[in-house]
């Protein structure tokens, strides 16, 4: 009998398979989309960083003096002071001066993304050693590149504050330390070799993989899910299929598995995705995180069997949606409210601390997978949390295929 | 062959119960076409699924092949071949081949058994220009003759026909009442769910008229014609409903 059933769920394994793999758009939903997604992500994100990053090196900026509101010109004192001392601490900087009639107005149409303004008597002020000389950035901040150049420009003032007192107290005194105290801080990993943590500076490792890896997980199968029942009712498969000498618990098991692989083979394309991105612009992300990391065994293994468990709760969420529905456009519908869960849950644990985590969270499907993976990248073993969320997921995956068994036996799948 | 003594089916929804069949005996013997007609909601789709074991009687037996059609659930689907009305239903991204061979597995053929199945089939309804082809591109006859294949493939004792010509076209149906009368040459034992009459005089040898899953009238066609007094089975049909209504 068990074998017979066995055979059974082999043959419509098989068959679900192989026409899943035919069909262009869950292809297209499954691996394509997961695999090109983060790619394109990081190469529009990395575009807009090296555009952010070659607008503050090249601003455009005013000097205005006093309460006028007409700029300097290239001519005057002021600006040639600018350049001389402060815009050439920063050899790649490169300013674009624009002379504007009012630089207020310059700053709102955006014509200049900063205006500096000194006082009457800056160039005075400035060589009085007894005096504070105030200069003001003025920056948009509606303006990303603004509020990036004005960084830029107030800590070559800044620098050149520290320069010219240097200078001043040189003067006095050739042997007086400039720094009598220094601060730095060290994480344990950076202080003792023999403590395995990766620290949790790099967002991909921390936020994004975690989040990702559960979703997918979660709702990867989604699109092959809403196929496996409600789109045979559509097509008029489902009836004669159930006639055949299978059993609905072979049937209901295969369609179950191709779900959890779907799923699955959708998280490892994100992850080869990830892994693809990072290694194309290295330059913008930090790699050292991925070649630094150790990952206990036993760790992964508890990681792999809660996403397992998450799978199991998910596919079968997913295929109680398509059983209750008569069409593929309403399992799509269903399928769409399932699939914000995750992604809520998901965000809700963006800024967890894994060193503090609290324990009752372990009982909070998805969230517990995300911080059993933050824990793992981390380095931070909490055993008794991988093992509580392990045992809390196994009791909801078992749940999930009770009543997607109860709901697949029932006669409204074919009456509705 | 095949028996139904007594059965009830009763669907609830929302606390109200909803009789769709309603105490239905009848027997059907070994080379037999017998003829269901009924009008839309009548309970012959609901008498079928019932045969079929997709849906379990609420009162009543069903044998089929001899066995229980709740209790032997699995061997009555070995037993029978089903073929739903309207569009066939394939699987578009499955060869022609591919669709046949799923259900002749399913139904515990050997790969040996199948093929020469196939074998027969393919010559049978003619399949072998399109059989390696993906369904989904066929047209309605070439799809209408893979599913007459898929539905015999593991050679069934029992064939259940649910209102086979339901929205097809001329040429499509004489294919469909062709393929019926095949089926009736191989000694199947044939239940035939209709509302058109005339195909109902061409094919069956009995026949049982259900208004409102209840039995108006049973017997042969000619029994049914002399029970009504008239001269076809759609007068007698018209007349019985009528009255009943």
């Amino acid at each position: 009998m068990k074998n017979k059933m066995l055979n059974q769920y082999n043959i419509v394994l098989k068959k679900e398979l192989k026409d899943a793999f035919r069909d262009k758009k869950s292809i297209l939903a499954t691996f394509v989309l997961p695999l090109i997604l983060f790619p394109l992500f990081f190469l529009i994100i990395g575009l807009s960083g090296d555009s952010l990053t070659e607008k503050a090196v090249n601003p455009r900026l005013t000097i205005v003096q006093g309460d006028a509101i007409a700029s300097l010109s290239t001519d005057s004192e002021e600006y040639q002071y600018f350049n001389d001392n402060i815009f050439s601490l920063n050899s790649s900087l490169q300013v674009s001066y624009v002379e504007v009639e009012d630089f207020k107005q310059s700053l709102i149409d955006g014509d200049i993304y900063l205006a500096i303004i000194v006082t009457n008597t800056f160039l005075n002020d400035i060589q009085d050693t007894t005096k504070s000389v105030d200069i003001q950035v003025i920056y948009d901040d509606r303006s990303t590149s603004g509020s990036t150049a004005a960084g830029v420009i107030v800590d070559l003032i800044n620098t050149y504050s520290e320069k010219l007192l240097a200078d001043r107290v040189n003067e006095i005194d050739p042997d007086l330390s400039m720094e009598p105290i220094t601060g730095n801080s060290l994480s344990l990993s950076q202080a003792y070799d023999d403590i395995n943590r990766y620290g949790t500076d790099s967002a991909i490792l921390h936020l994004i993989i975690p989040m990702l890896l559960t979703m997918l997980i979660s709702i990867g199968g989604a699109s092959i899910a809403t196929d496996l029942v409600a789109g045979e009712k559509e097509r008029n498969t489902f009836e004669p299929l159930l006639s055949t000498g299978a059993s609905r618990f072979s049937i209901l098991s295969a369609k179950y598995t191709v779900i959890i692989i779907f799923s699955f083979l959708s998280a490892i394309a994100e992850v080869l995705s990830i892994v693809l991105s990072m290694l194309l612009t290295k330059d913008v992300f930090a790699t050292s995180a991925f070649s630094s990391i150790y990952l206990p065994v036993d760790g992964v293994i508890l990681v792999v069997f809660n996403l397992l468990m998450l799978a199991a709760l998910f596919s079968g969420l997913l295929l109680i949606l398509t059983s209750t529905s008569s069409t593929l456009k309403e399992a799509q519908s269903k399928s769409t409210i399932v699939m914000f869960l995750p992604m809520i849950i998901a965000f809700a644990t963006m800024y967890v601390d894994v060193a503090d985590v609290s324990m009752w969270t372990m009982c909070l499907p998805i969230y517990n997978v995300i911080i059993s993976i933050k824990l793992l990248l981390a380095g931070v073993m909490n055993y008794a949390y991988l093992w509580g969320a392990l045992a809390i997921n196994i009791v909801y995956a078992v749940l999930s295929v009770f009543v997607t068994m109860k709901t697949f036996s029932k006669e409204s799948l074919i009456t509705k | 062959m095949l028996s139904l003594n007594n059965v009830t089916k009763v669907f609830k929804k929302y606390d109200k119960n909803f009789v769709a069949v309603d105490d239905l005996t009848f027997n059907i013997k070994e080379g037999e076409i017998f003829g269901l007609i009924g009008t839309n909601g009548a309970g012959k789709t609901t008498t079928m699924r019932m045969i079929a074991t997709t849906l379990k009687p609420t009162y009543g037996d069903i044998k089929v092949c001899g066995y229980d059609s709740v209790k032997d659930d699995a061997m009555v689907r070995k037993c029978i071949g089903v073929l739903y009305g309207g569009d066939t239903g394939l699987y578009d991204r499955l060869t022609a081949r591919e669709n046949i061979e799923y259900f002749g597995q399913l139904n515990g053929l050997s790969d040996e058994a199948i093929k020469k199945q196939m074998d027969y089939l393919v010559e049978v309804f003619g399949l072998a220009d399109y059989l390696d082809r993906r369904c989904g591109t066929f047209s309605r006859g070439m799809k209408q003759k893979t599913s007459f294949a898929r539905a015999i493939i593991h050679n069934p004792q029992v064939m259940l026909f649910d209102e086979p010509t339901s929205g097809l076209d001329i040429l499509a149906s004489e294919d469909v009442l062709n393929f019926i009368k095949q089926c009736k040459k191989m000694g199947k034992t044939i239940l035939l769910s209709s509302h058109n009459m005339q195909e109902v005089e061409e094919l069956c040898d009995r026949a049982l008229i259900i208004d409102r899953g209840q039995t108006l009238c049973t017997g042969t066609l000619s029994q049914i014609l002399e029970l009504t007094n008239t001269k076809t089975i759609k007068e007698a049909f018209i007349k019985l409903v009528k009255r009943e209504n």
